[in-house]
């Protein structure tokens, strides 16, 4: 039994149920007269189907795979460095409109690089480039307004 | 105007010197990410669309395009070089590609995989330039039930040749048409699914989505697997086919052209099922077939010839119709809108600096490209030893750079994490992304078109089945179904096809 699929398909059918709900309070209308939750309403019947459909798939295969976990699928991956650029991702986007682009990217440049196990002095002197030639290039080239710091300077 | 008149009008935009520089920039862009695996050109466009927001809508247009066909081009450099397809359209390169590197023949490959390219996307804009103005005509007289029933077909085409389970790539396209619904209802201006979030009012953004699913998706992908990519050492020389070479691929080049040229206009066809094809063809036709797989110059002209053909040809239901044919196409359709400029039957009238202009670079580009390419493979070969610890972080900067200056809001870049992590997610539960994006784009056309349909006709579906186009875009969707039911139950497989 894949549990991955399983998994998905009840995913899937949570939130396929839940834009159903959504759809109708907004008022999915009539055929000669639809409602704003009209298309949203059928699409995620639609959704919600195919959902049963693939589960349904899934339980009368005859050559059904073998018991197979979902941590299983990141077993041989070095999945750890990807939950820590996640992290430091959503902390750029809280300290971004305080900071400023320039001292908010440098940080997360070098968290960035010091994950892919760069030396400490290569860290900085990359992740100082990168902003730099970034900055200059996307704020004096292209004159594409970057965010500043909630401060004067 | 005229055809001729208006390429000449083309080319007068197109030798602007800004948008000469604009071509240039955007075939060296193309052909960087095309010699660079795991960031296709989907991903691409949507990291580089914002570099294009000071440009005139001619201008973006043009250097995004040329991004597009510039990966074509870029992708064959790593296949026949490395074995490592630059992007999937050049997955089919690497078979015989590799194999001529291998036997002392990589300047062989490399040029006549360029050359092959060069006269194949000629002979598909000439294709571009006379079909676009009579279909563009013709589409004007197409009508709500129409617009719906062929943007119906290009979900059906997607969806039928996603690589994997089609139940799986219809789930998705169900989910991007769900996507495409959040912010105000088309009609009414009634919020949907936007949860009093200020931000969502408009809906999602395309880029961010598209940067998240295709860019910042790829790269966790690629940061969790450590593989080392050996670049061949071989002295690349003669990089001119000579004429062996020529007599061998002529025939192949010719129909590896008229391949991707009518695959090129299907929805869901595009340049990677074009070289999937002609390969097999090729095969199917050789006097020898067991020398494919072990260095035959046909499997490396043919595809190549299908993927720019394709490239080129599939500009011409975008631009006349306004249906995007494949996933990049239909995040440069968001460009297009971006920019103010609605691609379809009256593109031609209204913007006819951005269409011929953009005809008119597209025959440029493909100079460049064959000029730009040939002395600069070591170049481009040197880019590839740049390490992934230091690629794919700057990869993520110019993601949120470019995800921030759409609307210079944070929220935007939030998005692109979002849907980066769930791009991610969905590669390793075996969900493509690409029928997503592209029913996410086509939607909005799709539920408004549905919409105005039934209102005409009082809530009866038999609209679609009275219009004669609708009524054959339907049922050449029933028998794609009914077909796919067929092979499921008769245990077969489909043309697996990665439609990215």
């Amino acid at each position: 039994m894949d549990k991955r699929e399983i998994a998905g398909g009840l995913i899937w059918l949570f939130f396929a149920v839940l834009v159903i709900i959504s759809s109708l309070k907004l008022g999915v209308g009539e055929f000669h007269n639809p409602g704003p939750g009209f298309f949203p309403f059928w699409s995620a019947l639609c959704l919600g189907i195919i959902t049963m459909m693939l589960l349904g798939n899934h339980f009368l295969k005859k050559d059904a795979a073998e018991n197979t976990s979902i941590a299983g699928i990141w077993k041989t991956l070095n999945w750890g460095r990807n939950v820590v650029i996640v992290i430091a991702l959503f902390i750029y986007c809280l300290v971004l409109p305080i900071l400023g682009y320039i001292p908010a990217t440098l940080g997360l440049m070098m968290i960035l690089f010091y994950t892919g196990k760069m030396k400490p002095w290569a860290v900085i002197c990359a992740a100082l480039l990168a902003v730099l030639l970034t900055y200059c290039l996307f704020y004096y080239g292209l004159k594409t307004p970057l965010p500043r710091s909630i401060w004067p300077f | 105007m005229d055809t001729l008149q208006g390429l000449l009008y083309g080319f007068s935009v197109a030798l602007q010197p800004n948008n000469i520089f604009l071509v240039f920039v955007g075939c060296v862009l193309g052909t960087l990410v095309g010699v660079l695996p795991g960031i296709g050109p989907v991903a691409a466009i949507s990291i580089l669309l914002p570099l294009t927001f000071q440009l005139t809508p001619a201008g973006s247009i043009i250097m995004l395009a040329g991004i597009y066909y510039g990966v074509m081009y870029g992708g064959s450099t790593t296949s026949i070089l490395v074995n490592v397809p630059g992007e999937t359209a050049s997955v089919v390169t690497c078979l015989d590609g590799y194999q001529m590197a291998r036997q002392g023949r990589a300047g062989s490959a490399l040029g006549i995989a360029a050359f092959g390219s060069f006269i194949a996307g000629t002979i598909g804009l000439i294709g571009l330039q006379f079909i676009a103005e009579p279909l563009s005509a013709v589409a004007l007289k197409f009508g709500p039930p129409e617009y719906f029933a062929l943007i119906l077909l290009g979900f059906m085409f997607i969806s039928y040749l996603s690589h994997g389970s089609m139940l799986k790539a219809g789930l998705m396209a169900f989910l991007g048409l769900i996507l495409s619904s959040v912010g105000l209802d088309p009609i009414t201006a009634q919020q949907r699914m936007t949860f009093g979030v200020l931000n969502l009012y408009e809906g999602l953004g395309v880029a961010p989505l598209a940067m998240g699913l295709f860019g910042v998706a790829e790269v966790f992908n690629s940061l969790e697997k450590t593989i080392s990519t050996k670049i061949l050492k071989v002295k690349i020389k003669n990089l001119f086919p000579n004429k062996l070479d020529w007599l061998q691929s002529k025939w192949a080049i010719l129909r590896g052209t008229l391949i991707g040229f009518f695959l090129g206009i299907l929805p869901g066809g595009g340049p990677v099922l074009s070289t999937f094809i002609a390969y097999g063809v090729e095969k199917r036709v050789a006097a020898n077939p067991e020398r494919f797989g072990k260095g035959a110059i046909e499997g490396v002209a043919s595809p190549e010839a299908a993927n720019n053909a394709a490239t080129s040809t599939s500009f011409i239901p975008l631009l006349t119709l306004g249906i995007p044919p494949n996933v990049v196409l239909a995040v440069l359709y968001g460009a297009f809108l971006i920019h103010g400029v609605v691609p379809g039957p009256l593109l031609i009238q209204e913007h006819p600096d951005v269409f011929w202009g953009l005809l008119g670079s597209m025959y440029i580009g493909n100079v460049m490209l064959l000029i730009l390419n040939l002395p600069l493979i070591p170049l481009w070969v040197q880019v590839l030893r740049i390490p992934d610890r230091v690629l794919y972080p700057l990869i993520l900067l110019f993601c949120v750079i470019g995800a921030y200056s759409i609307n210079n809001n944070v929220f935007d870049i939030i998005v692109m994490v979002i849907f980066g992590i769930l791009g991610y997610l969905f590669k390793k539960f075996g969900y493509e992304a690409a029928p997503l994006i592209l029913c996410f784009v086509l939607g909005p056309m799709f539920e408004v078109n549905l919409r105005r349909s039934l209102l005409i006709s009082q809530g009866s579906f038999s609209i679609f089945f009275t219009r004669p186009i609708a009524l054959t875009a339907i049922v050449v969707c029933v028998v794609l179904l009914l077909f796919n039911i067929y092979q499921t139950f008769a245990g077969k497989s489909r043309p697996a096809v990665i439609s990215e």
